[in-house]
Order: C-alpha cells, then sequence, then structure tokens
C-alpha cells in the first residue's frame, strides 16, 4: 500500500483539528496534515450559522462560520497540508513514534499516513431515537437536530413545516428558533428533566422571543405516521422518568426533532472492530488521558468534543491547542516519558473529571460536570484543603477549574461537590404598584440567570430589581428599553455546486422588532461565487447603518 | 414450444424464489408485480432471519410446514454461496431449564428425526452449558448445527437481481386489483399499471394474500378452511456488534405455546436481535408495524428474566422495530393449485419458517403447475449466480485497488459507522435502489451505529443526482415518505406574495 509520511497527523478538521493544526505550525512543527472525512474544513461549524462563537477566545460574538473562516484563512497562510474527504480506517500504533493510520479517499485510494504524533479531534455524535427507546410508527421525518441543521444550513432545504423539538439543551433550543426564522411552526420543545438544560441566554433569545413553549418533565412517547410524521403522543413523566399515564396528548407535526444530548464519536468503520485500542471514560464517553491530552496510547493525543462533549467552541479551541503544544513537545523529545501519572478522581456529585490523570509539573484546567443542579456550594479538593464557591452548579454548564503545579503535586486529587453554609441572600421580590408598567427579563450575562422586573416610566427604565450583581445592569437596561438582535440566516447561492447557501449576518445588532419583516424581506436574495467572509450581501438592511455581510468565504 | 406467461403477485421473499425457480425454463415469460417502490417491503423486511433446521414443526398438525422446511434449509445452504449472502451458520439451541422443559426437548428431537433434520443433539447439562456459557441456568439444549441467520431482505434483493438476469421482468410500484379469468383458459390482470395477461397466475402477494386470492374467486382451500391472512405482529430490539453478543447461537425457550418463544438471535452482521413477542392485530390493518412501550418491554424483561441480565443496556439498542407475519386460519402454509381455477396458485399464509421453506415453496409450486399440465424446457443456460455489491472496505488489498482505480467513488466512504463507499451506493442505486432505505438494504449504509444521522444528508444527494430528482423528492422508504418538505426560504417566501 502507498504510504506518506507526516510528523503530527490530525485526525478530523472542525473546531479541535483546525486549532491544533495552527497551534502545532506556531509552536514550529512544518510537517502537520489534517484529514477530514467530509468535502470541506470547518466540522460542524459550518451548519452552526448562529451567533455566541468566540466570546471567550476572540472577545467577539461571531457566527459559527465566521469562527471557522478565522482558522481557514490561517490553515492557508502557513500551507498547512489538508485532505478531504479523507476517511481515517484504522491505526496501528507500532511504538511512541510510528503510528501507521490507514485512510482511503477517492483522489489517492487507499494508502498509509505514517505519523511520529497523532491527534485525534473527530467530534461528537447526536443519540438517535432508538437510543431514546420511543416507540411508534418508523416514519421519515423524525431526526437528529444536527441532520436538521445540516439539511437547512449547508444544504438549504426544510425538513418539515410543523415541528415538535425533544430536548432543551442548546442545540433542541437553537433549532427551534432556527425553524422559526424560517417561517415553519414550532409547536414545543419538550424536556423529560424538571429543568431546562440549555443556556439563559438559549432559553431566551431562542424561545421567548419566538414564543415556543418549553414543557419540562415530559417527552414523547409515541410516534404516529406510516410514511411521515404526522403526531407525536407528548407525556409528563414522573421523578424516574415513566410517563404518567392520563397526562398524554397527541400534539400535529410533520417533523420530529431530536436534541438529547452528544456522545464523544469513538465510532470506527467494521474494518478494525477492535476500534484502535483506547481507553474509555463512562463519564464522558470519550478517552481517558494525562494533562498532555495524551490517551493510553503514547503519542495519541485527543481534544475537542471527541475528549469530552463542551458547551462552547472555544474550550474546543483551547484543548486542541494543548494537545498541539503537548505534540509539538512530544516531537521535540521533550515531554516526560517516565511520568508518575497521578488521578483526578471523581466524587461526590461529580460526573466526570477531564484530564482524567496529571503529572503535578505544571498548572492544569480541569473539565468537569456535576450530576444535577444545586445552589450555593462548594467544588470542593479535600486533599488539598481547597474550595471553589459557585451559587448555582447545573449538569449542562460546565466547570473550569484551573489547579497549580504546586496543589497537583501532592497526588490524587478528589473533586466533589460540598453544599455551602453560608447562603447569599435571595433577591427581594419587586412590589407591583398600580398604574406602573413591568417589564420580566431574564438576565442571560452570566449562567446564574436573575429573573429581573423592570418598572417602566414611559419608555424609560425607572428600577430594576431582582438582579443580583451589577454586571448584569446594562443588558437588562437595553433589553427593557429596547431589545436588539444580531441578525443571522443563510442565503441560497446561485452559481457554486459545492456550496448551496451562504450564512449571512448583519453586522450591528438589530432592532428586535425589525427582524422578521427582515426575515421575509432577505427570503428572495440570492447571491452569486465568489464571495469572501466579511463580503456586503445587503447594505443599509434592515434599518440605516447596519448592513448584512457574508459569514463565509466561497470560491466560484 | 409456445411461451406461457407468468404473473406472479408479490416480491418478498416467496415470490422472489418462485419467480427465480420459474426462471429456469425457457418456455415462460415471467413478470415479477409488487405494490411497493422496492422488493422486499413486506414482511420479509421485518423478521428475525433464521433459516430453521425444521424441527418444530408437527408433521401431523402442519404438514406443509414440516415436509417444507428442512428441505429448504437444504436449499439455502447451496444459495447463500450462489447469491453472495451474508450468513451466520451459528446453529441454533433450545434451551430448557427445568426437568419438564427437557421433556420438550426429547418430543422436539423425535419430531426433528420425523422431519428427516441432520445431526440434532440432546446436549444435557455442562454439555449445553459450554455451548452457551453465559447461560447459567441451562440444564438442557436441544442443538440444531445445520441452523444459521440471513439478512432476509438482502436475500429477496439477491434472488430478485439473479432473476432478473434470467429473464424475469420486475414491474414494481404496481398494485394488482383484480383477477379475471378469460373464457378458454388464462386471466386478465388488473392493475394499477394496466392489464395484464397470464396463463400462470403465482399469487405470493403475504399479507394480502387473501385478498388477492379473493380477485380469483377463491375463498377456501381445498380443505375447506376460509381464506384469513391475519397480520401477528413481533416486535424487536437491535444490539450492535460493538457490545458483543452474549450468545453465540440463536437461542430459543423451550416452546410452550403457538409460537417459538422470545429468542436471541446472533445476525450475519455480528449484530443481536432480541424478539420478537407475538401478538394477534385485532385490526384488519396490515401495516401497522409500530413498536409499542409495552411490546418492547415484554422483550427485553422476557429475556432478562429467561436468562439473566445479558442484554446490553437499553439506551445501547442500535434499533428497535416491529414486523408482521402472514397468519392463516389453521396456522399452515396454504400452498396450493385449484381445480375450479386452473392456473391459479396460491402461495401465501407464509409465517415462520416461511424464510426458510421460501426456496421449496417455490418447487412445489412448480409441481403444482406441472399436475397441471405444464411441461418445462430447461434453459440451456441458466446463471444460478449473482455478483454481491463488493464491500470496497473489506477486500482483500489488490481487489480494493482494481476497484478503485476502475471507479474512485469506491474510495469515498460515505457511511462511517459500516464503512460503505459511494461507489457501493451508486452500484446499489445501478441495481434498482431507489430510496435510502434501499440503499441500507443493499448496502447496510445507515443501518449502523448512528443510523444514518451522519450519513442521510449526503445519501440524499447521491440519490438526487443519480436518479435525476430534487433532493426534496427523495423518499425514506415508500411513496409519501419524503425526508425534506421545502427549499429553505419557501416558507417565509410565502409572506411575500402578494394577496
Amino acid at each position: 500500500m502507498n504510504q506518506i509520511n507526516t510528523h503530527l497527523l490530525i485526525v478530523g478538521g472542525g473546531a479541535a483539528g483546525l486549532a491544533a493544526a495552527c497551534k502545532a505550525y506556531e509552536e514550529g512543527l512544518d510537517n502537520v496534515l489534517i484529514v477530514e472525512g467530509s468535502k470541506e474544513l470547518g466540522g460542524i461549524l459550518l451548519q452552526c450559522i448562529h451567533t455566541g462563537f468566540g466570546l471567550e477566545y476572540f472577545k467577539e460574538n461571531l457566527t459559527g462560520p465566521e469562527y471557522m473562516q478565522r482558522f481557514l484563512d490561517k490553515i492557508r497562510k502557513y500551507g498547512i497540508q489538508v485532505m478531504t474527504q479523507t476517511m481515517a480506517l484504522k491505526i496501528d500504533s507500532r511504538s511512541r513514534y510510528e503510528h501507521i493510520v490507514t485512510v482511503s479517499s477517492p483522489e489517492k485510494g487507499f494508502f498509509n499516513i505514517d505519523a511520529k504524533a497523532v491527534i485525534m479531534t473527530t467530534g461528537c455524535r447526536e443519540r438517535g431515537r432508538d437510543e431514546l427507546n420511543i416507540p411508534g410508527d418508523r416514519p421519515a421525518g423524525v431526526m437528529t437536530a444536527g441532520t436538521a441543521q445540516r439539511y437547512m444550513d449547508v444544504y438549504g432545504y426544510l425538513p418539515g413545516k410543523e415541528v415538535v423539538v425533544v430536548g432543551s439543551g442548546d442545540i433542541g433550543l437553537i433549532m427551534a428558533r432556527r425553524f422559526s426564522q424560517e417561517g415553519a411552526n414550532v409547536k414545543g420543545v419538550y424536556e423529560i428533566l424538571p429543568y431546562a438544560c440549555g443556556l439563559r441566554r438559549n432559553q431566551s433569545q431562542c424561545l421567548k422571543d419566538f414564543g415556543i413553549p418549553l414543557h419540562l418533565s415530559s417527552t414523547v412517547i409515541q410516534i404516529n405516521g406510516k410514511k411521515r410524521v404526522e403526531s407525536v403522543i407528548v407525556s409528563k413523566v414522573d421523578e424516574a422518568f415513566n410517563p404518567i399515564p392520563g397526562t398524554e396528548e397527541e400534539v400535529k407535526c410533520d417533523v420530529l426533532i431530536l436534541a438529547t444530548g452528544l456522545l464523544p464519536d469513538t465510532r470506527f468503520p467494521k474494518l478494525l472492530p477492535e476500534g484502535i485500542g483506547l481507553k474509555i471514560d463512562p463519564g464522558t464517553g470519550g478517552p481517558i488521558v494525562n494533562d498532555l491530552f495524551e490517551t493510553n496510547i503514547p503519542n495519541i493525543f485527543a481534544a475537542g468534543n471527541f475528549l469530552l462533549v463542551n458547551d462552547t467552541v472555544d474550550d474546543v479551541t483551547i484543548q486542541g491547542e494543548v494537545a498541539a503544544i503537548s505534540a509539538a513537545k512530544a516531537l521535540a523529545d521533550k515531554s516526560p516519558v517516565d511520568v508518575d501519572w497521578k488521578h483526578a478522581i471523581v466524587g461526590e456529585g461529580i460526573r466526570f473529571v477531564v484530564p482524567q490523570m496529571f503529572s503535578g509539573n505544571k498548572d492544569v484546567c480541569f473539565y468537569m460536570r456535576v450530576t444535577r443542579p444545586a445552589e450555593n456550594v462548594f467544588i470542593e479538593v479535600p486533599e488539598v484543603d481547597k474550595r471553589f464557591f459557585n451559587r448555582i452548579v447545573r449538569p449542562p454548564e460546565m466547570i473550569k477549574l484551573v489547579l497549580s503545579e504546586e496543589q497537583l503535586s501532592s497526588g490524587n486529587l478528589t473533586f466533589k461537590i460540598k453544599p455551602s453554609t453560608s447562603f447569599l441572600k435571595a433577591a427581594e421580590p419587586i412590589q407591583i404598584r398600580e398604574g406602573r408598567t413591568y417589564k420580566e427579563i431574564t438576565c442571560i450575562v452570566c449562567p446564574v440567570g436573575c429573573q429581573t422586573m423592570v418598572e417602566m416610566v414611559g419608555d424609560q427604565v425607572r428600577e430594576i430589581k431582582g438582579a443580583t450583581c451589577t454586571r448584569g445592569i446594562e443588558f437588562i437596561r437595553q433589553e427593557a428599553v429596547c431589545p436588539v438582535r444580531i441578525l443571522f440566516t443563510v442565503v441560497p447561492v446561485e452559481n457554486s455546486s459545492s456550496v448551496k447557501v451562504l450564512p449571512v449576518r448583519s453586522d450591528k445588532p438589530v432592532e428586535k422588532n425589525l427582524l422578521n419583516e427582515a426575515y421575509r424581506r432577505l427570503a428572495t436574495c440570492r447571491v452569486k461565487a465568489p464571495i469572501q467572509a466579511g463580503d456586503l450581501i445587503v447594505r443599509d438592511f434592515p434599518c440605516q447603518g447596519v448592513n448584512i455581510v457574508a459569514c463565509r468565504t466561497v470560491l466560484s | 414450444m409456445s411461451v406461457e406467461e407468468v404473473v406472479v403477485i408479490g416480491a418478498g421473499i416467496v415470490g422472489a424464489c418462485v419467480a427465480r425457480e420459474l426462471s429456469k425454463y425457457e418456455n415462460l415469460n415471467i413478470k415479477l408485480i409488487e405494490k411497493e417502490i422496492d422488493v422486499s417491503c413486506g414482511t420479509t423486511k421485518a423478521n428475525t432471519g433464521i433459516i430453521h433446521a425444521g424441527y418444530d414443526d408437527d408433521p401431523m398438525q402442519y404438514p406443509v410446514r414440516a415436509a417444507l422446511c428442512s428441505k429448504g434449509n437444504a436449499l439455502w445452504h447451496n444459495m447463500v454461496e450462489e447469491l453472495g449472502l451474508h450468513v451466520n451458520w451459528c446453529g441454533s439451541i433450545v434451551g430448557a431449564t427445568n426437568e419438564d422443559e427437557i421433556t420438550v426437548l426429547e418430543t422436539l428431537l423425535k419430531r426433528g428425526i420425523t422431519n428427516n433434520v441432520p445431526n440434532l443433539k440432546l446436549l444435557i447439562g455442562e454439555e449445553a452449558r459450554r455451548l452457551e456459557p453465559k447461560l447459567k441456568n441451562l440444564k438442557a439444549a436441544l442443538y440444531a448445527p445445520t441452523e444459521g441467520t440471513i439478512l432476509p431482505f438482502e436475500a429477496a434483493i439477491a434472488i430478485v437481481e439473479n432473476a432478473k438476469s434470467n429473464g424475469v421482468l420486475p414491474v414494481l410500484e404496481t398494485e394488482v386489483v383484480n383477477i379475471e379469468q378469460k373464457n378458454g383458459g388464462g386471466f386478465l390482470i388488473k392493475t394499477s399499471l394496466g392489464d395484464f395477461k397470464a396463463d400462470w397466475v403465482i399469487n405470493a402477494a403475504g399479507l394480502y394474500g387473501d385478498e388477492v386470492s379473493k380477485m380469483a374467486g377463491i375463498l377456501r382451500t381445498n380443505n375447506g378452511v376460509s381464506i384469513e391472512i391475519h397480520p401477528r405482529r413481533g416486535e424487536y430490539w437491535i444490539f450492535p456488534s460493538e457490545y458483543g453478543s452474549p450468545v453465540r447461537h440463536i437461542v430459543f425457550p423451550t416452546p410452550t405455546g403457538a409460537t417459538k418463544g422470545i429468542l436471541l438471535t446472533p445476525d450475519p452482521e455480528g449484530s443481536l436481535l432480541a424478539g420478537p413477542n407475538s401478538e394477534e392485530l385485532s385490526s384488519i390493518d396490515k401495516e401497522d408495524k409500530a413498536t409499542t412501550r409495552i411490546g418492547l418491554n415484554e422483550v427485553y424483561k422476557y429475556i432478562t428474566e429467561k436468562w439473566g441480565p445479558i442484554l446490553p443496556p437499553k439506551n445501547k439498542c442500535i434499533k428497535n422495530f416491529a414486523g408482521l407475519r402472514a397468519e392463516p386460519q389453521h396456522g399452515d402454509f396454504i400452498v396450493e393449485g385449484y381445480e375450479r381455477c386452473t392456473g391459479f396458485i396460491n402461495a401465501i399464509g407464509i409465517r415462520s419458517p416461511g424464510l426458510t421453506s421460501a426456496p421449496m415453496i417455490a418447487k412445489e409450486v412448480l409441481n403444482l403447475m406441472a399436475k397441471q399440465g405444464f411441461r418445462g424446457k430447461v434453459k440451456e443456460k441458466w446463471n444460478p449466480h449473482r455478483e454481491p455489491i463488493p464491500r470496497t472496505l473489506f477486500l482483500p488489498y489488490e481487489q480494493r485497488g482494481r476497484l478503485v482505480s476502475a471507479d474512485s467513488r469506491y474510495a469515498h466512504l460515505v457511511c462511517w459507522c459500516e464503512g460503505v463507499s459511494e461507489g457501493e451506493i451508486v452500484e446499489a442505486i445501478k441495481r434498482g435502489a431507489r430510496t435510502i432505505q434501499g440503499i441500507g438494504f443493499r448496502t447496510r449504509a445507515g443501518l449502523g451505529r448512528c443510523q444514518g444521522m451522519s450519513c442521510q444528508s449526503k445519501i440524499v444527494e447521491i440519490l438526487s443526482r443519480e436518479l435525476g430528482i430534487p433532493p426534496e423528492k427523495v423518499l425514506l422508504k415508500s411513496k409519501g415518505s419524503e425526508v425534506l418538505t421545502c427549499g429553505i426560504k419557501d416558507l417565509v417566501g410565502v409572506f411575500n406574495e402578494p394577496n
């Protein structure tokens, strides 16, 4: 079989892989190769046309394609080698510095890549209908949120007009909004847990903005429709998630969107049924790694959603960079080889801690999730007598904890949740006075998500009650007086065989009440390639001083 | 010698086998009529896929089943080779967990010997547990080494492909609405696509076999039993190979009633099937293939209570599905011709072990035709072989290289769970796949761990391109099962129309 050689092979060209490749180059590695199974680089960012990306990493509010484009531009500038439509089939690790990766591509057929180090960044996959055991008919129109998103924002087709969403995680909420923006009727979002799972920002801007009802402790228990979905039966559930008889209700719909969680994608095609021998952490579903993000196979590193399912792309990027720095060091023979690894132990109230092992020779950022929501708690590390106070912890929100080299040097560390005795005072309830107008606004500046009540005098804010910090005041004031949003959508591309729709956005926030009309007027807009990211698509739209711009580059 | 016209109604496993068997004769012109968009869309596509040994069918009570099953098993051993099918000749056991059940096994053993089932063995105690070490409470086992599993949809598709290469004309999306007997012999088959003349009509219409029989005026069997086909539903769990099958053989419980009980089946792909339960559907709805919470729980609970907690957790399930069996009134196959309607032959009521018996049913149909005067002239060049679609990833290196250099799409992997290439998908479309399900049945694309979540959109794109239809016309499995509704801007665009 033909063979090519590389120093660092990156398997998967999504957010983590792109970041890893760029960082590896910046660290001085000049023989880096990315293999990507799809036609284009970018992974899931390609289809995430909404904003909210890069708040931490770039300190900007970007759409997924814009975030991706920044890395693609660097990849091109650095001249990093990329092979698309190239699928990794198996990895034969012969020694620390010899990993034979078999790949296939229509361009080159089946061949081997001999890599000195490998970073696995193959992302995650969605849980499907059968993992949820939803009974009923098996018609068309039952699909995961990611599949629907790809049909809409990569292929340019709507998979349904009357929509039911299962799962209130960010993806479910974002897809509920996306369907609404395109004129579909979203009947409701059903969440089996007694609390909403997505970020407050998304609960507010995806559901409230569009008047979409959220049903908690509820789920879909049956799918009806022989050919296409015709309706679903929804039901309330008890504490053990069993349907409560008598609470069933039929909801007419033609598409059921499943957004019920992600799992690191450790699939490999059947060629190698035993996989590549990675040890998996049942808590994350991803590989067990040390603080270099190195797996149990020496010089095979893992990052991004393949390592653990993250909340934000910013964390994915950072993980890619950590793995790249580790790989660069390993290839310069600087990485520690014989390390007495210490273990991060999952304690009470914690579901997982990543990395699972650490050396004690450097500071480490630990990623963890709690098992259930709690208020006023400490994350406690008893071995070093450390406690970190949290106002609110929820399973959907990742906790990041940086421990210093000194704290890590002692030995194994346990991470656990401990209730705090010093309760923070809850906000005073507001007294509603007659003859005044009030607005209820959820603060979305931080994960606490204060429910605030704003007393208005005419168009002006008189008083804000319920905010527990000062950071949110500015947001709440703006939201009360004149709520604004970034406009984003896709526009069909007329003349490209590879890219069907172009993601676009407004370059400034737009008054919320202008948005619906703006989406309608944009429906007839068409564009022609070539297009550069940032190109002006519509000037002064939907109002003076705001422009609609392209979020990605489309070559002709 | 004049050529006689044959219409076979129904392209399930029985219709497929009949068409293939009859294609051996050069004085027959055969049309295989199917109402669905693809072959294997009815009872054939959703069943356990077992090639039974034949000890189960009581020759006194079910003489036709007993006569055809074990011979059918022997034919399959040859056919899987000819047709290039995936098969797992894993053998089966009927497991007993107490003394009473061992007595039943002895009865089954005797019956198996009567039915000419080869190599049956009754194993007691440790000997039985050695076959299935994870079944701790196994006291005895009736071991049938000739049993195995195939993929029934793959089999029907392959058989029709082979029949086609031998001159059979499949006519899809064509529903038979009436059968007229012509004066002076022969039939006029009225269909949604127009009329077909026929000298011979073979009714292999599965669940609708009673309705087709009625069209020909046959309401009762030659024994006077009313011809009615009832749907009997069975629900299943499939667990993927990555968890490893807890059993190595097909594992039946000792039978207690009308069915063989809820069983464990390692399929040819290494997946494990648990099921089916058995539910008589009272409705006349012959399409109710819905799974139910009750039914699925019944299956899971039965296995767990019978053999202990050997199933993977429910959330590791790769797919739940339900299939319907075509149950005749008296429980036995109806494979017969009629003096009162010469040329019309029923091959209906094909419940379990229908898949196993199908090749023998086809031979029996030929016998019945001979009894009514058919004299076949055997083709000199009848081709028993069918080339399977190559599964690139699993080919030896040299062969893979040749394939890829002929068509580079064989190196473009589309389905990442099962490792299916674009070349295989395009070949499946060339061979007649019209739907996403049709591609899955022919290549396994979309049948793996993620059930098509990663590759379905790519398959829609390929189907659209190869069939020359817009993506929103691409079907999941049947007419009306479009995956997409309209263009992304079609709904918001509506508001723009001036009223």
